[in-house]
């Protein structure tokens, strides 16, 4: 089996942990993002973020 | 000895053992594909018309719900969407936005408490058959990763999944799923699934194999799945008319009692039927299910206007007597660039996105 030091295992938790706050924070944003950009016609953004227009 | 002009690893291809192992294939490629099978779809969907057609149990909720779903373009499709509830299990409010083309389907939904559920595909190339998966957890305290890989060929599918995969305690530790199923004549595909498990180094590995068989005939399918713990599943759906379906599924499982086969316990059977029915009329949908628990259930959805959806839910079960009510309504906004785009694209010009 891998064994892996502690040094690379503690590493490899904070890229864990970096990557897992990335995707919290930004993955959804992401996806407004890419489908704002790549609409046609461009959507309104007030229409994308409120759901009372 | 190869002449010049081939390349050194020639022989590699230029020998009769070589040649003789390549006319084998295919032919045997060349039979199978005369064969004319079709996919068979994957194993995780083997009973999709009875468990995600026919019967509602996905769809039941119960208390207040209302969805808000604006789409703003169908090449590439992205849509956002709100929900707003009141009741139990259901978050008040929850945020969807969905973006797909040929090659990415994404799709991420947050809710009021900031728990976030992600779905990543990924497929290889315009029109080709790889497509991975990701799903992603996080924020519901128990974060959750997901990676499948899954290969979709003219008479197979194959998967190999993998949940919350790591290798920080030493070893592999996880659950490591792979799917197969297979067409063996145009109607019957056979397959089978394997999972390993393994939870933390101080525990040996689990695993568990089963087994799943589908046969599909013009206007019904029967499907059987075996699974390693001595549970089966079977479930049956036919097309009663053009807009009545109709479907039963049935559950048993044979597990060792509270003390364990060791123990000397019984043999603790139990099992669960549920017949349900489906009715598709012009502008509405109506499903009724009744189960040999005692629960009957029943759900309408009624398109009250072009883009107004009703959803009534009712659950009463007779044994413990409990009730449950759902009403939802349902928006979809969309613009009027959005519809002329619609008819302009046509039922051909959306794209194949890789759900």
């Amino acid at each position: 089996m891998i064994t892996l030091s502690e040094e690379s295992k503690e590493r490899i938790s904070r890229i864990i942990e970096v990557s897992r706050v990335a995707i919290h924070y930004g993955y959804l944003p992401l996806i407004l993002y890419l489908g704002y950009t790549r609409s046609e016609p461009r959507p309104y953004l007030i229409h994308l973020l409120s759901p009372l227009s | 000895m190869a002449s010049t002009s081939e390349s050194p690893l020639a022989f590699l291809s230029k020998n009769p053992v070589y040649s003789g192992l390549s006319d084998v294939y295919t032919s045997f490629q060349e039979r199978r594909a005369k064969l004319g099978l079709s996919n068979p779809g994957t194993v995780e969907t083997i009973a999709k018309e009875v468990q995600r057609d026919v019967l509602l149990t996905n769809y039941m909720f119960s208390g207040l719900r209302a969805d808000i779903t604006k789409a703003f373009s169908l090449s590439p499709l992205f849509q956002v969407s709100h929900q707003f509830a009141m009741g139990e299990r259901l978050n008040p409010y929850s945020f969807a936005s969905i973006y797909g083309t040929n090659r990415v389907f994404a799709q991420g939904n947050i809710d009021n408490a900031g728990a976030l559920s992600t779905r990543f595909n990924w497929r290889w190339g315009p029109t080709s058959t790889h497509v991975t998966k990701t799903q992603f957890q996080i924020g519901t305290g128990q974060d959750m990763a997901q990676f499948e890989h899954e290969y979709v060929g003219n008479d197979f599918t194959a998967s190999v999944k993998t949940l919350n995969p790591s290798f920080l305690d030493g070893g592999l530790t996880g659950i490591v799923i792979g799917h197969y199923l297979q067409s063996i004549t145009p109607k019957l595909a056979v397959g089978l699934e394997g999972v390993w498990q393994r939870s933390g180094m101080t525990q040996g590995p689990e695993t568990a194999v089963s087994y799943v068989a589908r046969y599909k005939s013009d206007d019904w399918v029967v499907s059987a799945q075996l699974q390693a713990q001595g549970a089966l599943n079977t479930s049956f759906w036919k097309r009663l008319s053009e807009k009545v379906q109709a479907g039963v599924d049935m559950t048993l499982s044979v597990a060792p009692g509270a003390g364990g086969l060791m123990a000397g316990g019984a043999l603790q059977k139990e099992g669960i039927t549920t017949f349900g029915a489906k009715y598709d009329f012009r502008m509405s949908t109506f499903r009724a299910q009744f189960d040999s628990k005692g629960k009957l259930s029943v759900l309408l959805e009624k398109r009250v206007a072009a883009p107004v959806t009703m959803t009534f839910a009712a659950d009463v079960d007779h044994f413990t007597q409990q009730t449950k009510i759902g009403v939802a309504i349902s928006i979809e906004a969309s613009t009027e660039e959005l519809q002329d785009q619609q008819e302009a694209l046509g039922p051909q010009g959306s794209p194949n996105i890789p759900f």
